[in-house]
């Protein structure tokens, strides 16, 4: 990156500088600004909560800032996490209690879900792949398509029978004010860190984003990695959709849908460039924390629920016009 | 498919590869319309005569009326190549600002029709914005639009502090019903949007530049166009459309909330991709659109009237979007899509 910097002009390495510790230097700023004026805001409890409720935006973003890694975009991540979710507590309260161990249910109900992802992301790769349709408008027809499945599954919320309860026992474990999900979360997008910096795999992924044709040109399996991407991407949703229902030990089909933006707005600030070929998983973690606190500081304050949108949806375009390539003149953006 | 004579000159070999691509072209046009008649026809069969009967035609024409304005909208944005996304945050933004303007339940406020004015102006102001974000800080349309659909589904919801106001205004509260040769006055005024639309695209420089910059932005560029100034116009059209949208909504509803945007985005965008107007931009136009909002509606309406599951019905439409982009997106071994 530095030497990078050294041929840039002034001004856009100053961006670039920003970029970098933009998120590392919000989550300072948003955390000095909260404890000093919210006295609870660094309490036990509210950190024990927002730590929590990272867990599963923190999977979904490791997935994202993968399939973004080389150009594309998923906007059909929330629905496949909400048809998992539903799918788990459906699953467990029609067959759980046959298996006689809540663990064993809730192992099988992981199982159905994952293999729902994983069908869920090859066939958006196969369309978006194969069929040359536009990641982005591929993945919103499967987004209406999940989000309508997740209500026909089930219309309202359903809660999981108490003697199924122990199966997501695990998901209240906690390491002081850090809880066992934030922790397999953290081991999960590492593991996708290293899966992109140290394998042949990851670095196909960032020459693809670099430059399809020449990575196409230089022998590597430009789809077959696409499409891999995206299967590990919709496997990763549906963990997190298995994730929410272990926290709230019930399902409701739209529990996905605030998620999309989030997570965009994540790997953004996290400084993944939705140009492709630029970015880290590294940065997404930071990402991840600026989103969670911003979201936990602003329920916090008692800022409206309703003007939480607003801020979102700016924080994203702000992240994104940072990240954004202004280098190549005349490239086409549309 | 083409049977080219090998005795042919250069010269004679192009022509009729023109002439194909020609024909190819004209049939893909019809093809809409083929569509049409044949969902007619397949609902008349399974629901009885009484499909096409008057009142069930009138109610089609009284249901594609707000799906049409907006989808006019988006075929603008669509022709240029780019996307807007954030149909459903400004449609029930508009709706609401309008809702709390005029006479009502929550407020104190009477502004009467300035209130639909104002509303259009703040959904207009919104398409200003995403176009300016997408035109001069490069963010990708899509992207850039579906920020703002949570801006705006913000704004409209902060607007009423959850409690949707009922429009009291005696004169806003007849519209509705009233009608002007026995079609509803909203069908007029999506009648008229339409002309207006189809008024831009064919007789004004505007209109033209628009399928000049979706087809290839560095031509117009090259003559002294200004392509920037066009991509921002097109976006602000399609603001100013997406409130008349979400105005229609609210008169039509008799309050203002900002569910009457949702599931707007999607009818829309499959009746434009359907109608015929191709993504890759350039190619279409408003009076594709109108056959594609009948297909959309015929579709809607019939499996309304065969009784099924308005769940099913969403994800039909997400099928019916994937299905028409891949019959019309371009499929060189070159093309890389993203």
């Amino acid at each position: 990156m530095s030497t990078k910097n050294k041929a840039l002009p002034g001004k856009r390495a100053i961006l670039d500088n920003i970029m970098e510790y933009f998120s590392f230097s919000a989550i300072i700023i948003l955390l000095l600004a909260l404890s000093l004026t919210q006295e609870n805001f660094l309490g036990e409890i509210n950190l024990k909560n927002l730590l929590r409720d990272t867990a599963p935006l923190m999977i979904m973003a490791a997935g994202m800032t993968m399939v973004l890694l080389f150009g594309s975009i998923d906007l059909s991540m929330g629905a496949v996490c909400s048809v998992s979710n539903v799918a788990f507590v459906h699953f467990m309260l029609a067959y759980g209690e046959s298996f006689g161990n809540p663990l064993l249910a809730g192992l099988a109900g992981l199982a159905v879900s994952l293999l729902f992802g994983l069908c869920s992301g090859l066939t958006l790769g196969f369309i978006h792949v194969k069929l040359k349709v536009p990641s982005f408008i591929a993945s919103l027809g499967f987004m209406s398509v999940w989000q309508s499945v997740a209500l026909l599954i089930t219309q309202g919320p359903e809660s999981m029978k108490k003697a199924l309860w122990p199966a997501t026992d695990w998901y209240k474990i906690s390491f002081g004010v850090v809880g066992l999900p934030l922790v397999l979360a953290i081991v999960i997008i590492l593991l996708v860190y290293l899966l992109t910096r140290f394998t042949a795999f990851g670095k196909a992924v960032f020459a693809i984003g670099g430059n399809e044709r020449a990575a196409r040109v230089a022998g590597i399996h430009v789809d077959r990695t696409k499409i891999m991407v995206f299967a590990l991407n919709g496997v990763l949703a549906a963990l997190a959709g298995v994730f929410l229902a272990a926290n709230l030990r019930s399902s409701a089909p739209t529990i996905g849908d605030p998620f999309t933006l989030k997570i965009v707005a994540a790997c953004a600030l996290g400084g993944t460039s939705l140009a492709g070929g630029k970015g880290s998983e590294l940065g997404t973690i930071l990402g991840v924390f600026t989103v969670a606190i911003i979201e936990n500081g602003m329920n916090f304050i008692g800022v409206d629920a309703y003007w939480q949108n607003v801020v979102f949806g700016i924080f994203v375009l702000a992240a994104i016009a940072l990240t954004v390539d202004r280098r190549t003149r005349g490239q086409i953006i549309k | 498919m083409i049977k080219l004579n090998p005795a042919a000159s250069i010269t004679e070999e192009f022509a009729e590869k023109v002439r194909n691509e020609n024909r190819n072209d004209r049939l893909m046009k019809l093809a809409p319309i083929f569509v049409l008649i044949a969902l007619v026809m397949v609902f008349t069969a399974t629901c009885g005569v009484s499909f096409i009967s008057g009142g069930n035609l009138l109610n089609i024409l009284n249901q594609m009326a707000l799906p049409l304005v907006v989808a006019l909208g988006l075929t603008f944005v669509i022709m240029l190549g780019s996307i807007d996304l954030s149909i459903d945050g400004t449609v029930g933004m508009a709706g609401s600002l309008f809702a709390c303007l005029v006479l009502n339940s929550e407020f104190g406020t009477n502004l009467g029709l300035m209130g639909a004015v104002i509303a259009v102006g703040a959904s207009m102001l919104c398409g200003l914005a995403v176009g300016l974000c997408h035109v001069y800080l490069k963010i990708p349309s899509f992207m850039a639009s579906f920020a703002f659909m949570y801006i705006c589904k913000g704004i409209g919801m902060v607007s009423y502090q959850g409690h949707p106001p009922t429009i009291q205004d005696p004169f806003i509260k007849a519209l509705p019903t009233a009608s002007f040769l026995g079609i509803p006055f909203i069908t007029w005024v999506a009648i008229a949007m339409f002309a207006l639309c189809y008024f831009i695209q064919e007789r004004t420089a505007f209109g033209r530049h628009i399928y000049a910059v979706g087809t290839n932005e560095s031509i117009p560029r090259s003559v002294g166009v200004s392509v920037e100034r066009v991509k921002v116009g097109v976006f602000t059209l399609a603001g100013f459309l997406f409130g008349v949208a979400g105005v229609i909504g609210a008169i039509r509803l008799g309050q203002g909330q900002i569910a009457i945007g949702a599931g707007k985005m999607f009818p829309a965008q499959a009746a434009v991709v359907v109608g015929g107007t191709s993504l890759a931009g350039g190619k279409g136009g408003v009076t594709n659109t109108i056959v594609g909002v009948l297909i959309m509606t015929v579709l809607d309406n019939g499996l309304l009237v065969l009784g099924v599951n308005p769940n099913i019905r969403t994800g039909i439409q997400g099928v019916i979007i994937l299905v028409s982009v891949i019959l019309t997106v371009a499929r060189g071994a070159k093309v890389i899509s993203k």
